[in-house]
């Protein structure tokens, strides 16, 4: 009996140690979008792996699924490492919700102050707080403090009755990346 | 029935000097006892002080019916003012010398070395304050002479202090005083004196809070005790003949105190 | 003749005096001790804030802009320098007068910025280079049956060794921006164009117009490809410059383009980047974005060789 158990765990984590592999290779290779699915049928599995955890929340920030950063900044808590970036996680969180309450429900959050980070929705985020609030637009231009060739522009759409956050990079007029957040 | 009850308490109260109800309390025992073995002594004068109501002249009453059975003791508890009157009185007392003459100083001097006695004689003087400096001068004159005793009573005003000094400070002499009872002391006295006319549920009406607010209205002060409860009585006694419901007859009411108090002058309502 | 309700009439009169004075005192304490407690609050909070305010105000008076940059500049050494998390603050503005507003408890003087801690990537690496063999590598391969529909053109050619792929932990913020800047979206991206082994390169000087004559070159780019790797380890305007011209001319112009990005970004003032960057454009169609990019960059620098170009995209000479 304790012999099949000894087999079988050793079959799962091998198993799980391949799945883990697998996302970090999709990672390497920039398929986020990949990595972030990968990541999440695996999560129950791996869950208590706190690389992996990481590894998945990364490919989810990095495809834009911000959503799918609730559960890995709630298990993130045992390392230094995981800790920190649980808290960069929330923030993130924390802040694509506020941006679609306050373009939406054109709620002021002007007096709010948060931390940053140098993720792209925390930029357009801290932008739109700064100068948004003065007036309502349906499409804003802001332009990067750092550089000022980047410059990105936030709308609103609705998509399927869901309204989604865009956010579109430019350097020098010629669009980036566009990011759709919900 | 209840009504007789508060109707005997209040006799109880009523502030008559009788020796018969004079209530024994400890520390005053012990007054009494040291006044009884000073009149032993070779001593000229005693005197007996303290503020009014604070049972001077009952001890002094009290002292007389002990001590008439064994010796020659004359009580005067109203002062004889005038100074020929009070030579004949006590001619008449202590010598039995009876006449309409005048006697003064000189003559009762005369009057006096004619008489021996086993015991001297004991003369007790209440209310010794209002008699004039000049009879007071002669009273101690005759003490000097050892045929008579004076045992005076004062009240303790600081008047009567500077008298007793100046007078009788070189003459041997001794000095009681009587103080104010203490809540203990009251709550014995009342109660004492209820049992002894067989006021028993009346004497349990009273307890430690209730003597306590007497005491604070009274100062321990006898007299005002008896006053104010005579009162306190006389209330309970309307209210027992107009408003019986009103009664609580387990403990004296606050506010009959009070009320008996404002009565009494002790409270300005 | 005792009269008793009248005695009932002054006792309670007697009563309602007596308590009266401690009615007042409970009146006043209930009164004061509300009273106090705002006084107590109200004369805190600006001693707090106040302080706080006094504490960071170190700042020199700057106009607003230079301030910026220099807070921009600040938050980039702290990036830089850890990634630990650092408490959220109020950026100060020397400028703003010290009025007392709703009490927040602030601590240093700008709110830094968080960064991913991406140790761990690394720690995998490792654990995935002890585990697997040399054969279990991605060969993120040029063939088309392996790119997904959606992939986007990645800077790195293929190789075999892992660690030469971009991976995602970069030490430094800027680092990683780079290469994704470097993407377009312009249209769905086709696979990588394989290099090919043979040119035929016409050379031919855009000036004069002359003389021109055709050299077969065989190559098999294992130059360009070791510039690359070069260029990753070493960020040298000429390095890509080399490179954006190479794809240029291998017709890569998608690539010429990303490296000509990359060169203007390291270096914004080398000509030829520029004139790459917006023939690569044109041959890219997005003529009008060329137009407009050789304009500015005219605009700034003067340039003869890039007023000529523009001249010819103009009158569709270039194409």
């Amino acid at each position: 009996m304790r012999l099949f158990l000894i087999i079988i765990f050793s079959f799962i984590s091998l198993y799980a140690f391949e799945t883990k592999n697998d996302i970090f290779k999709l990672y390497q290779e920039k398929k986020y979008a990949l990595a972030c699915r990968a990541g999440l049928n695996a999560f129950n599995k791996l869950r208590k792996d706190e690389e992996f955890v990481l590894l998945y929340a990364f490919s989810c920030l990095k495809s834009d699924n911000i959503d799918r950063l609730a559960i890995p900044i709630i298990t993130l808590k045992k390392t230094k490492e995981a800790r920190a970036n649980a808290t960069y996680f929330s923030v993130i969180l924390m802040q694509k919700k506020i941006l679609l309450q306050a373009l939406v429900d054109s709620y002021d959050f002007s007096n709010i102050k948060l931390p940053t980070t140098d993720y792209v929705l925390s930029k357009v985020f801290d932008l739109y707080i700064e100068e948004a609030h003065k007036v309502k637009r349906p499409l804003y231009l802001f332009e990067d403090k750092i550089n000022p060739r980047l410059s990105y522009k936030l709308y609103l759409i609705n998509e399927s009755s869901t309204n989604k956050i865009v956010i579109e990079e430019f350097y020098d007029t010629i669009i980036q990346k566009r990011h759709i957040y919900w | 029935m209840s009504n007789n009850i508060f109707e005997q308490s209040k006799e109880v109260f009523l502030d008559v000097v009788d020796a018969k109800e004079y209530i024994q309390l400890d520390r005053v025992s012990i007054i009494y006892n040291a006044l009884k073995d000073a009149i032993k002594k070779p001593l000229k004068m005693i005197l007996l002080y303290g503020r009014p109501g604070t049972g001077k002249s009952m001890m002094l009453n009290k002292l007389y019916r002990d001590l008439f059975e064994h010796q020659k003791v004359i009580l005067y508890q109203t002062p004889i003012i005038d100074e020929n009157e009070f030579f004949r009185s006590l001619a008449r007392d202590v010598y039995d010398h009876h006449t309409d003459n005048e006697i003064n100083f000189t003559r009762f001097n005369e009057l006096s070395a004619t008489y021996d006695f086993d015991v001297v004689p004991l003369v007790l003087l209440d209310e010794a304050q209002l008699y004039a400096p000049s009879l007071m001068e002669k009273i101690r004159l005759i003490s000097d002479s050892r045929k008579i005793k004076f045992v005076f009573t004062l009240h303790k005003t600081e008047r009567e202090d500077l008298i007793a000094k100046e007078h009788f400070k070189t003459r041997i002499w001794e000095s009681q005083e009587l103080y104010n009872a203490t809540p203990a002391e009251l709550k014995l006295y009342i109660q004492k004196k209820l049992m002894r006319a067989n006021g028993f549920d009346v004497a349990n009406m009273f307890n430690e809070k209730n003597v306590k607010l007497i005491h604070t209205l009274t100062a321990g002060n006898y007299r005002e005790t008896n006053k104010l409860l005579f009162t306190l009585f006389g209330i309970y006694e309307w209210y027992d003949d107009n408003q019986p419901t009103k009664i609580n007859y387990t403990n004296i009411s606050h506010k009959t105190i009070e009320m008996a108090a404002i009565r009494t002058g002790l409270i300005h309502a | 003749m005792l009269n008793v309700l009248e005695l009932e009439r002054q006792w309670r009169r007697y009563k309602i005096r007596r308590s009266a004075p401690y009615f007042l005192l409970a009146l006043l304490f209930l009164l004061a001790v509300p009273v106090f407690l705002l006084w107590s609050n109200r004369s805190l909070e600006p001693i707090v804030t106040a302080k706080i305010f006094y504490t960071e105000k170190t700042e020199p008076e700057s106009n607003n802009i230079t301030n910026t940059a220099k807070l921009q500049e600040e938050k980039k050494e702290l990036v830089k320098s850890s990634s630990r998390l650092t408490l959220p603050v109020k950026t100060v503005d020397p400028q703003e007068t010290i009025t007392v507003e709703e009490p927040e408890l602030v601590l240093v003087t700008e709110i830094p910025t968080l960064s991913p801690s991406l140790g761990f990537v690394k720690r995998m690496k490792n654990n995935l280079l002890l585990h697997e063999n040399d054969a279990v590598i991605i060969n993120q391969s040029t063939s088309a049956e392996n790119m997904p529909k959606d992939a986007k053109p990645i800077l790195s050619i293929p190789v075999k060794k892992s660690k030469l792929l971009q991976t995602p932990q970069q030490e430094s913020v800027v680092e990683v921006k780079i290469p994704t800047k470097a993407k377009i979206q312009l249209k769905p991206v086709e696979t990588i164009q394989t290099l090919p082994e043979t040119e035929n390169i016409s050379m031919t000087s855009d000036s004069s117009g002359s003389s021109d004559f055709l050299i077969v070159r065989k190559y098999d780019n294992k130059d360009l490809r070791d510039v690359m790797h070069r260029f990753e380890k070493n960020r040298s305007p000429a390095l890509s410059l080399f490179i954006t011209k190479r794809f240029y001319a291998l017709g890569d112009y998608q690539q010429a383009y990303n490296y000509a990005l990359i060169t203007n970004e390291i270096d914004n003032d080398i000509e030829d980047s520029w004139i790459i960057f917006s023939k690569s454009l044109v041959k890219l169609d997005q003529k009008e974005l060329a137009v407009s990019t050789l304009k500015s960059y005219i605009t700034q620098s003067h340039s003869i060789k890039a007023s000529i170009l523009l001249d010819d995209i103009k009158k569709g000479k270039f194409k």
